[in-house]
């Protein structure tokens, strides 16, 4: 079992940010200063509403969420999971009205950044705005490899994809126990973030069962052979950007 | 609504322990048949492995509902013929 110590408000987004370029003292001071104190969000609760007006942006600080899309029928399409350390909806600085919402995949801790604040911040820092602006290229890089997965991957690389990128986002800000990362999500969860039916989610997951690649005991997944996963979902982690390159 | 279950069998036979809620038998069905397709759409050439593959619906009392079989084979289904196209 991981036991993860409660985070502090930013150190998850600070470690992130930290892989890609130095971040300075007065930079993470600056982020600290912007964000309101923690709150709760309960499970299944919106984070932020499909077609809203946020007057501030939202980091997480623990638990998982998921940008989704509804469709008329009442069928929900998922764009991506966020970690601990996502700023889940920094776009809504600029973009103004949400064109989909953020909701809570299990319990959740996050605080918001008011806009007015981070309007302050973009003209004080802007070394550390063009991280944030590469916080939100990667978001559109990771819709851009889950769009290459919807369409022309196959079900089983597909999901193998989704267990690689996870692994890799999680482990960038040390939420991996070795090679074991924990994962709530139900089936259900799985089958709108991959836009496959459950019955078919189910019988993936237990292909990668028995092909020895993962021990999936939920909440924990076990990459019991790396190599080979990455060689099925033809993952190539460089749209994550996680290596360290001045901004 | 009743709950149904989605099993899968292609000589391996894959339980649906969590099955779905759906409104009645025919959206079942439709269910049924959206999966077997999904699923075919990446079985390419391993398909002809086991040249057949079936989902199972049960309901909650695991009685079967309905099933849909997709069936690989070198001949032509029986009983059929190529008609000449013409006026």
């Amino acid at each position: 079992m991981t036991t993860v110590s409660p985070p502090s408000r930013i150190t998850t987004l600070v470690e992130k940010l930290s892989l890609r370029d130095q971040v300075a003292p007065d930079e993470i001071e600056a982020l600290k200063d912007v964000l309101d104190p923690p709150r709760e969000i309960r499970s299944g609760a919106d984070i932020v509403k499909e077609h809203s007006h946020p007057l501030h942006s939202t980091l997480l600080i623990s638990g998982f969420s998921a940008r989704y899309s509804s469709l008329a029928d009442g069928a929900r399409q998922i764009t991506e999971l966020n970690v601990p350390g996502d700023f889940i909806d920094l776009h809504s600085l600029l973009m103004k009205q949400m064109d989909h919402g953020v909701v809570a995949l299990t319990d959740c801790v996050v605080a918001s950044a008011p806009h007015a604040k981070l309007i302050h911040l973009t003209e004080r820092h802007p070394h550390l705005t063009r991280l944030l602006w590469l916080d939100t290229i990667i978001d559109a890089a990771i819709h851009r490899q889950w769009l290459v997965a919807m369409g022309r991957r196959s079900g089983l690389g597909h999901l193998a994809h989704l267990v690689c990128e996870l692994f890799t986002r999680l482990s960038a800000v040390g939420l991996n126990d070795g090679q074991t990362f924990h994962m709530p999500l139900t089936q259900t969860v799985l089958s709108d973030a991959l836009g496959l039916s459950t019955v078919h989610v189910n019988r993936l997951i237990a292909e990668l069962r028995r092909e020895g690649l993962v021990r999936w005991t939920n909440p924990q997944i076990e990459i019991l052979d790396w190599p080979r996963l990455a060689q099925i979902a033809e993952f190539d982690p460089t749209y994550l950007r996680l290596h360290s390159q001045p901004v | 609504m009743p709950h149904f279950y989605f099993h899968t069998e292609n000589g391996d036979c894959i339980r649906d322990d969590q099955g779905e809620d759906l409104p009645d038998v025919e959206a079942a069905r439709e269910e049924a048949v959206t999966v077997l397709g999904e699923i075919l759409r990446y079985r390419g050439a391993a398909f002809w492995e086991t040249a057949s593959f079936s989902v199972i619906v049960t309901d909650a009392d695991g009685r079967t509902v309905v099933s849909v079989t997709a069936r690989a084979s070198d001949a032509a289904p029986e009983g059929w013929t190529l008609q000449e196209t013409g006026e």
